[in-house]
């Protein structure tokens, strides 16, 4: 290997980059790639919720009923109204800070689900649905902020691996199509090259997107130069809308829908995304409601802000200029909600396709370094159990918090934590019974575990559901748990029928000076 | 292994990633701080887009880390570029 | 449906990969040809975005189509080389009516 050229310093980084930051990549992707269907996954995991479609004035008239009811003296209410997707009001509370300086915080209350017609909560199995593959993608279910932090962090190995990628790829047009199976570690770079270069406008958007989602916790110092007072930029971008402090006084807000029906007048019929309202049962109460991002690519819709008693109009968000337009659009093309039907399946391929290209890496690097009949060095059994553990054992704590949500009794109390736990015992449960296993056989039996958990989950669905699904919704989930089951049992067998390494004939021709200069190229 | 050009082993590899990982964020957020404060725009955006691009400095300035061999190099112009673009963002205090 | 936008995407890989130089039984001109006509199925795939999409979301919609249909392309060419491009021309067939649904 000579020199010091720009190609050598970026695979080497590239292939450290991707190593490091690879497992947690490879769940980020995953659980992205499932959230695109967040709240499809929602009403596959309440399935005895049968939704009503009403209007947004009525679903929000109804909400502020059961939350007067139930929340009168919080500091603020969130309310997502119901969408053609989300058949739900989804409603998060915040409490007023208890005056005592030495209480502990109130713990973060869940987001409560109410039936858009009746205001009542939603009559189904408690479950975190959607929202946890939702939260475990920049969360990873840690506690705040370190979740946020690592998940930032692996964002930005991401950012780098990609750009490193794409100067060390010597022949990135040339290789475009190529993809040779049953070639050793030719077929592994092969795949790797694929499935990142085809989609590569998608890998460095969601990336970089991806970063700009969290951007105001990653570099909050612009803001810091710029405002003597840092919630003046949040006022800047949203209108004046957190000002009001509560006044002491007692007051009702006015009806709600009404609001509703002002907001959505004054944006030419389009649709409510969001209601927050500021101190609710005071008399200097705010009512700030969002518009959709749902029609077009910035995901952040303009605000409008009432006084919550009078209904005066207070305020509205200012429009945005390029910057602000620009990290809009960021947002929305990361989030996907501009998608319709088939755009959207197209986004959770393309996801799907960068869950590979994280795995063909990880599984590159160790094949890369494989020396058949030599002891394999400690890093090298590490990275094996590792990329084992993530790939292969993580799809089989995915199918187990789905079947959890058949299986566990509707009305048992706590299940919603139940099913996640499932999912973490099977993982990581998974993964450490694989370290018993030599590695070959442990992704053999790993992969084909999930294939087969994944199978069980339909099975699950009509089992325990009773009837045959005849919604749509349910008939997509279940194929598309068959496939994936398909994908794993295929992956599976492949790695089965592959003749051991030991036992691999002699090449037929000697290796070539060129070949070897490319397969040490991404070294 | 284009390790062995980055000069060694052990510590020095340690140096050099400590200044790559924790220097570059500090020289992109001064880049980024000093962008947002210096741009002649309208205050919210040249916040805005001093933070949209400061991953960008930071890609850049990691990369170029483990690129450079000589880690005196590395070392100057990052943390340099931290302690000038800060120290100026600092200095200019914050936009009036 | 966006479909018409994948069809020709998937057809002008194609056209693109019968182009290609290396491992290639394919004559030069004709390999020039299946190119230049890969190129004009690509555009005539943007294009299709653009009048689907209109001109703000053409781009990032264009984007995802045509980066699936390579995958999907890609996956097909290497399991069935003859096969998996000889659809061109139905597909080409096919999306442009599409178009104008």
């Amino acid at each position: 290997m000579k020199g010091n050229g720009v190609r050598q310093s970026m695979a080497w980084i590239h292939g450290w980059l991707g190593l490091l930051a690879g497992w947690i990549l490879f769940a980020m992707f995953v659980t992205g790639t499932a959230s695109y269907f967040r709240p499809e996954i929602t009403r596959w995991m309440q399935p005895e919720y049968r939704p009503h479609a009403v209007p947004q004035a009525e679903a929000a008239r109804t909400t502020v009923a059961w939350l007067q009811k139930n929340a009168p003296h919080d500091e603020q209410w969130t309310i997502y109204l119901p969408t053609e997707r989300t058949l739900s009001t989804r409603a998060f509370t915040r409490a007023r800070p208890n005056p005592d300086p030495k209480a502990p915080r109130a713990p973060r209350r869940p987001e409560v689900r109410l039936d858009p017609a009746t205001g009542a909560p939603i009559e189904a199995r408690d479950t975190r649905g959607g929202e946890f593959f939702y939260r475990f993608h920049f969360q990873l279910q840690l506690p705040h902020p370190w979740g946020r932090w690592l998940a930032g962090l692996c964002a930005m190995f991401m950012l780098g691996a990609i750009l490193s990628g794409v100067i060390t790829h010597k022949r990135i047009f040339a290789d475009f199509f190529t993809l040779r199976w049953s070639k050793g570690q030719r077929s592994w770079l092969d795949a790797h090259n694929v499935s990142a270069v085809l989609a590569l406008p998608y890998h460095a958007m969601i990336t970089y997107t991806g970063l700009i989602t969290l951007v105001v916790m990653y570099m909050p110092w612009p803001i810091l130069a710029n405002y003597p007072k840092p919630t003046a930029f949040a006022e800047s971008l949203y209108g004046d809308t957190a000002g009001q402090k509560a006044s002491g006084q007692p007051g009702r807000l006015a009806d709600m829908g009404r609001f509703v029906e002002a907001a959505s007048a004054e944006w030419e019929g389009a649709r409510v995304s969001r209601i927050i309202v500021g101190n609710p049962d005071d008399a200097s109460s705010t009512v700030t409601l969002l518009r959709t991002g749902e029609d077009r690519l910035n995901a952040r819709g303009a605000s409008i802000t009432y006084a919550g008693v009078s209904g005066a109009r207070l305020a509205a968000s200012p429009a945005p200029g390029p910057a602000v337009e620009t990290a809009g659009v960021m947002l929305g093309l990361h989030l996907g909600w501009f998608a319709g039907p088939l755009l959207r399946w197209v986004c959770f391929l393309l996801g799907l396709t960068g869950c590979a290209m994280v795995a063909t890496g990880l599984v590159l690097w160790t094949v890369k370094r494989q020396r058949p009949g030599a002891q394999p060095f400690f890093g090298m059994s590490l990275v094996e159990r590792l990329n084992i553990g993530a790939v292969a054992c993580l799809p089989a704590g995915i199918a187990a918090f789905l079947l959890a949500n058949r299986l566990l009794p509707p009305m048992l109390v706590g299940r919603a934590d139940l099913e996640v736990s499932a999912m973490f015992w099977a993982w990581f449960g998974l993964a450490a019974l694989s370290l018993l296993r030599p590695v070959r056989r442990a992704w053999i039996e790993t992969l084909a575990i999930s294939a087969l958990l994944f199978a069980a989950v339909p099975i699950a669905d009509l089992a325990m559901v009773g009837a045959f699904p005849t919604d749509g919704l349910f008939v997509a989930f279940d194929a598309t748990m068959f496939l994936l089951a398909a994908t794993l049992g295929f992956a599976a067998w492949r790695t089965a029928v592959r003749p051991a390494r030991a036992a691999r004939p002699r090449r037929r021709a000697p290796v070539t000076v060129a070949e070897v200069r490319e397969a040490v190229d991404v070294a | 292994m284009a390790s062995a050009q980055l000069g060694g082993q052990g510590w020095s590899m340690a140096g050099r990633s400590l200044t790559a990982l924790i220097g570059g964020y500090a020289a992109a957020a001064g880049l980024a701080t000093l962008l947002a404060r210096l741009l002649p725009v309208e205050r919210v955006e040249a916040t805005a887009w001093g933070m949209i691009l400061s991953f960008l400095f930071y890609a850049a300035f990691g990369l170029w880390a483990f690129h450079e061999p000589r880690l005196t190099r590395v070392a100057a112009v990052i943390w340099g570029a931290a302690v000038v673009a800060g120290g100026a963002a600092l200095l200019l205090g914050v936009r009036p | 449906m966006s479909l018409e936008v994948a069809l020709l995407g998937y057809a002008g890989f194609a056209k693109l990969a019968q182009g290609r130089g290396r491992h290639s039984r394919t004559a030069r001109p004709d390999r020039a040809r299946a190119r230049i006509l890969g190129w004009l199925l690509i555009l005539g795939s943007f294009l299709a975005a653009l009048h689907r999409f209109g001109p703000y979301l053409a781009v990032p919609a264009w984007l995802a189509l045509l980066s699936v249909s390579g995958v999907i392309l890609v996956l097909l060419l290497s399991r069935w080389p003859m096969a998996a491009t000889a659809p061109w021309i139905p597909m080409t067939v096919i999306a442009l009516p599409l178009c104008l649904l």
